[in-house]
């Protein structure tokens, strides 16, 4: 009993010196958890924006859609210049056949 | 509600601002309540990295249960306690058998040296001990003898009946005293 309460009363220094050195979180975790409080109460729209991915999706979707429409606005010439036709094709091949038979014939 | 008067409130009340969309409210139960869940954390785990992320974690499930807390049903440090220790349980699970290199880091994630060398000293001793015990036991004599909770809070936080709190304390505190037996009188080099 005695040895029990000298064990007591030598710990109770120790958890007397743990009290009086407090751990003390740093900044940016304080920082992060008044972001999660501040994201936390933010309008129901907009937790589900951030869910998304917020503004680089944002960005990403409209950067995407400018050059949809650009490209829809555009005259579709610009699209044949750059592809042939199944006609030139078929042009192609004849003149490659033609020049075969060019060489046939010496 | 002024800043002074909302100072003064209890946690129910800023948590209700706080649901109500006053980020003053925010601010000043970080202030009141995060030295105390990453304090426990940093102590249960000893790890300063793993505790900042319990902390956040615990936090944020505070804000997230805000518009749904029942005034008057709990304390929200009781709460917060129950919810930090139950994410330490996991996560010393997740990283069992501690290493050695954890052992050896406990020394350097101690708080800083505030209150005199000496305290520094057996503060760091006492944590290089506890992280010795075992778990559950550890978890005890933090809330009981540092956080100063009372055994049947300890026991409303750790599920457990007032008679296990006791029994956990008491082996803790045989086991500390054995292994800090030989540095009580090593670290009485300053003031006494």
């Amino acid at each position: 009993m005695q040895q029990n309460k000298k064990d007591d009363a030598d710990l109770d220094v120790f958890f007397e010196a743990a009290r009086a050195t407090p751990y003390v979180p740093p900044v940016p975790l304080v920082d992060r958890i008044l972001n999660d409080a501040a994201s936390q109460n933010a309008p129901f729209w907009h937790k589900i924006w951030s869910e998304l991915g917020g503004w680089p999706v944002t960005v990403g979707l409209a950067t995407a859609c400018s050059i949809g429409i650009v490209i829809g606005l555009t005259s579709p010439m610009l699209v044949s210049d750059i592809y042939m036709s199944e006609a030139d094709i078929w042009a192609s091949d004849n003149l490659l056949l033609d020049v075969s038979v060019f060489m046939d014939e010496g | 509600m002024s800043y002074d008067a909302m100072i003064q409130a209890a946690d129910e009340t800023l948590l209700a601002l706080y649901a109500k969309g006053n980020p003053m409210a925010a601010q000043i139960l970080t202030t009141r309540l995060s030295p105390m869940v990453f304090g426990y954390a940093s102590r249960v785990l000893g790890q300063q990295d793993l505790a900042e992320d319990i902390t956040q974690e615990a936090m944020l499930r505070l804000w997230k249960i805000a518009p749904k807390w029942r005034v008057g049903e709990a304390k929200i440090s009781t709460w917060l306690y129950q919810v930090t220790a139950n994410l330490c349980t996991d996560q010393l699970r997740k990283t069992r058998p501690m290493s050695l290199d954890v052992i050896s880091d406990v020394k350097d994630t101690q708080p800083p040296v505030t209150a005199g060398l000496q305290n520094a000293a057996r503060s760091s001793a006492l944590q290089a001990a506890l992280m010795n015990l075992p778990d559950r036991q550890r978890q005890a004599i933090i809330l009981r003898h540092i956080e100063e909770l009372s055994n049947p809070e300890i026991g409303n936080i750790m599920n457990i009946s007032v008679e296990a709190v006791e029994s956990l304390t008491a082996r803790g505190k045989r086991a500390l005293s054995v292994m800090l037996a030989d540095q009580k009188d090593a670290l009485s080099y300053a003031t006494e």
